[in-house]
């Protein structure tokens, strides 16, 4: 049998895990929320300071992904179960690439989108210290299609990342209440995955 | 007045026929007027306890801001109204208003565009008395290379060698096209924008 040890994710991939699924769950909503309600007279002071805290942290999960991908790439994760067909093994790899790839594609999106904006406000993450534009993008003469191209992408991608969100929850779920097996619980801190099947 | 005894001294000036005489009293009249520019009190700003402020709503905040720099050339008399002037220079890359996002888009291209034109001057044109402490100023204020008009009501306590001045006026930011490109009809930034000054002077 092999160790639980082993089964598990790492503490560094199981912390990244959770602060980027909260992080991003909450830029989400903020997103959705604030784009709405920066129209509204009522809501619009408090949408533009979601704003600057929906930068700050989409910033900080762009930082994160780097360092989430790098870690990844050092510490393999934990084998699949055997139990899993080759096109739901396909499946999950897939998924988790389109992850990676919407996790770098959709700050970068906002950030390329902030530093075309004729508005030209700063980002100032978590009114601490300001993060640059895009020297290339800040300097255009006219800047005004530039940010609609980067923000309908932004806003896509956004989407594509809640449908591949809304498959990633299903699949876990599926794995640890139908298959019964270790693929959720070895990416839940504290929770042992020697009382279910490994392969 | 000092100046008033340099002008009777020319006034005695003798030998003028009467045709002369007339032009020497419409010169003397001219003299008279700028002799009294130069006879209002001149006045030194007191940094330390001045400042001139800036408010405005951007997204339903309000905000409020001070120049950190500026200066002014003040020669001001409540009696001698005509010959006073003033004359003030503010750095408007100083504007600072608590909240890096306003302090770092105020000096852009857009809105004081200030690596142009650094500074905002305020030159006044004429002044009245509105009874008691209270006046107003006529001036110009030039932005960007845009000028326009600018009533200042201010208040004037003298108290010995100082004096307190504190006023209010009203500027329209689109008048010298201050964000004129990123929210031309205010409906991010106010296009009111109200000043506030209170200076405190000294005797120059
Ligand atoms: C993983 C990171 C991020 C996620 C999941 C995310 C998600 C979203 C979502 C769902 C929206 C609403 C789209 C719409 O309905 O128009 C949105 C809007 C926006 N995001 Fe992000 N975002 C992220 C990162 C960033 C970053 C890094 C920036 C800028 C530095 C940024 C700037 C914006 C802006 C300015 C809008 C408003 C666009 C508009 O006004 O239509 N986002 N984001």
């Amino acid at each position: 049998m092999t160790s639980p040890r082993t089964q598990h994710y790492s503490a560094v991939a199981m912390t990244l895990h959770w602060a980027m699924a909260a992080a991003i769950i909450a830029l989400l909503a903020a997103g959705l929320w604030m784009t709405d309600a920066i129209r509204q007279p009522e809501t619009k002071n408090v949408a533009f300071r979601v704003y600057q805290w929906h930068k700050s942290l989409g910033l900080i999960v762009l930082v994160l992904t780097f360092m989430r991908i790098g870690w990844r790439l050092a510490n393999p994760p934990p084998p699949l179960p055997d139990g899993m067909t080759g096109f739901e093994r396909l499946a999950a790899h897939v998924t988790h690439v389109a992850f990676y790839a919407l996790m770098l594609a959709i700050p970068l999106a906002g950030w390329a989108m902030v530093s075309a904006s004729p508005f030209g406000l700063p980002t100032i993450v978590f009114g601490l210290f300001e993060w640059p534009h895009i020297p290339m993008l800040a300097g255009l003469e006219d800047k005004k299609p530039y940010e609609a191209i980067f923000k309908s992408a932004h806003e896509f991608m956004a989407w594509g990342l809640l449908a591949l969100l809304v498959l990633h929850v299903a699949a876990a779920l599926k794995h640890h209440f139908i298959n019964r097996d270790t693929v959720l619980a070895r990416m839940l801190p504290g929770v042992r995955t020697r009382n279910r099947k490994i392969g | 007045m000092i100046t008033m005894s340099i002008d009777t001294r020319m006034l005695a000036v003798p030998g003028a026929s009467l045709r002369t005489g007339w032009w020497a009293a419409a010169l003397l009249a001219q003299q008279i007027s700028f002799a009294m520019c130069a006879a209002a009190t001149t006045w030194i700003v007191v940094p330390a306890d001045s400042q001139i402020a800036f408010s405005g709503q951007h997204a339903g905040n309000t905000f409020k801001g001070v120049f950190e720099k500026w200066d002014a050339a003040i020669s001001f008399d409540p009696a001698d109204l005509a010959g006073s002037k003033a004359t003030v220079t503010v750095a408007l890359a100083s504007a600072k208003t608590g909240d890096q996002t306003y302090d770092k888009t105020l000096p852009t291209a857009d809105w004081f565009d200030a690596a142009k034109g650094p500074s905002g001057v305020f030159e006044t044109s004429a002044f009245r008395a509105l009874g008691g402490d209270k006046f107003e100023a006529d001036g110009t204020l030039a932005i960007r290379g845009m000028k326009a008009p600018v009533t200042l009501a201010f208040e004037f306590k003298p108290a010995g060698e100082t004096a307190k001045l504190t006023g209010q006026a009203k500027l329209k930011r689109l008048d010298y096209g201050v964000g004129k490109g990123s929210d031309g009809d205010g409906s991010w930034v106010s296009l009111d924008i109200p000043v506030e000054i209170s200076v405190s002077l000294k005797k120059g």
